[in-house]
């Protein structure tokens, strides 16, 4: 189990948190639970759906007890109230030139980082649409929701991301 | 984009959220025909939805892009520490032969019911031994008028050398 899924899991904790050995440490604390938990596993869900539950709830546990802003401190002072300007925040003129590599290097790590200005629960969903590609009722079901919900949480958590990524305009 | 309002009638602010579910691939029917024409017209969000995209890619190369992390490397606890608990479940074969159980539950009862029948009767206090009599019973109460009745104790000869008491006693 931990062959198979170790990888995937890392990566969606990595999103998720943001920093390497947080993600390597609540991913192996996942897969304890996970393990402790398997004879709970009665096979109405899929074992990937359970497992990402496993994960993202490991993870979410851990951002709302450590819900620290310092990384995104300078882009709410930029924003002011905090509200996203949909004027700004338009990315896509920036993918032609030489340095598209760099600049799309530096939009990941930039992205990475602003994630955690989202709400955890907002983080969550786009981690699991992005990184996972699950669909909005996979998502629902592994963050314990409707799918309405799940649509709001990945607007209002883009639309905060395009205005805390407003700088990449002018790359 | 705020604000602006595109030759259909409908505002891109009104259709914000349903933008984020259309790059998601996540819409359908008439609410995704309308983002479509909306999107044909207003350049503003064409480019919001390339962003959203954009987003996507970036977070997933910067994820991607994070070093391979060697689990075999994690301090795993002791296999006794990762033993699933012993699932307790009471198989129905463990109740196809009741009959053992049924029995001791009797011995018990019978027992316990043989223990009230033998236990000699305390003998009250205030009483007269009148006469040695033999008798099945413990107790016997003879009705008198409506304000006396005559109680007779019996009790075991051998043990309590007085056999018998009577006095009055009120109803």
């Amino acid at each position: 189990m931990v062959e198979r899924h170790r990888q995937h899991a890392y990566y969606v904790a990595l999103a998720l948190v943001g920093h390497a050995e947080t993600a390597m440490d609540l991913t192996q604390d996942a897969f304890l639970r996970a393990y402790e938990a398997i004879a709970r596993f009665r096979g109405d869900a899929k074992f990937t759906t359970w497992l990402r539950r496993i994960v993202t709830n490991v993870c979410l546990d851990h951002l709302r007890k450590t819900e620290h802003r310092t990384v995104v401190a300078s882009y709410d002072e930029q924003l002011g109230s905090g509200e996203a300007d949909p004027e700004v925040g338009v990315l896509t003129s920036h993918r032609e030139g030489p340095d598209t590599d760099v600049a799309r290097k530096e939009l990941g790590s930039a992205i990475v980082s602003a994630l955690s200005a989202l709400t955890p629960e907002q983080r969550t969903a786009f981690v699991l649409r992005e990184i996972e590609g699950l669909s909005y009722e996979d998502i629902a079901k592994v963050m314990d929701c409707a799918t309405g919900t799940v649509m709001s949480r990945l607007f209002y958590g883009r639309r905060r991301l395009q205005a805390l990524l407003r700088e990449f305009r002018e790359l | 984009m705020a604000g602006q309002i595109s030759m259909n009638g409908d505002r891109c602010e009104f259709l914000a959220p349903l933008l984020s579910a259309y790059a998601d691939d996540e819409l359908w029917g008439a609410d995704r025909d309308r983002v479509g024409r909306h999107l044909a017209e207003c350049g503003a969000c064409r480019a919001t939805l390339a962003s959203y995209r954009l987003m996507g890619e970036a977070l997933r190369d910067a994820v991607s892009a994070a070093p391979a992390r060697d689990f075999s490397a994690i301090t795993w606890p002791p296999r006794r520490v990762l033993t699933p608990p012993r699932r307790v479940i009471y198989h129905p074969s463990r109740w196809r032969d009741p009959w053992p159980v049924l029995a001791g539950a009797a011995a018990l009862i019978a027992f316990l019911v043989g223990v009230q029948l033998v236990r000699p009767v305390a003998r009250p206090s205030n009483t007269v031994e009148i006469e040695q009599l033999d008798s099945a019973e413990s107790v016997m109460v003879i009705p008198g008028d409506e304000e006396r009745m005559t109680i007779i104790w019996v009790f075991d000869a051998k043990d309590q050398t007085e056999s018998i008491g009577q006095g009055p006693a009120s109803g």
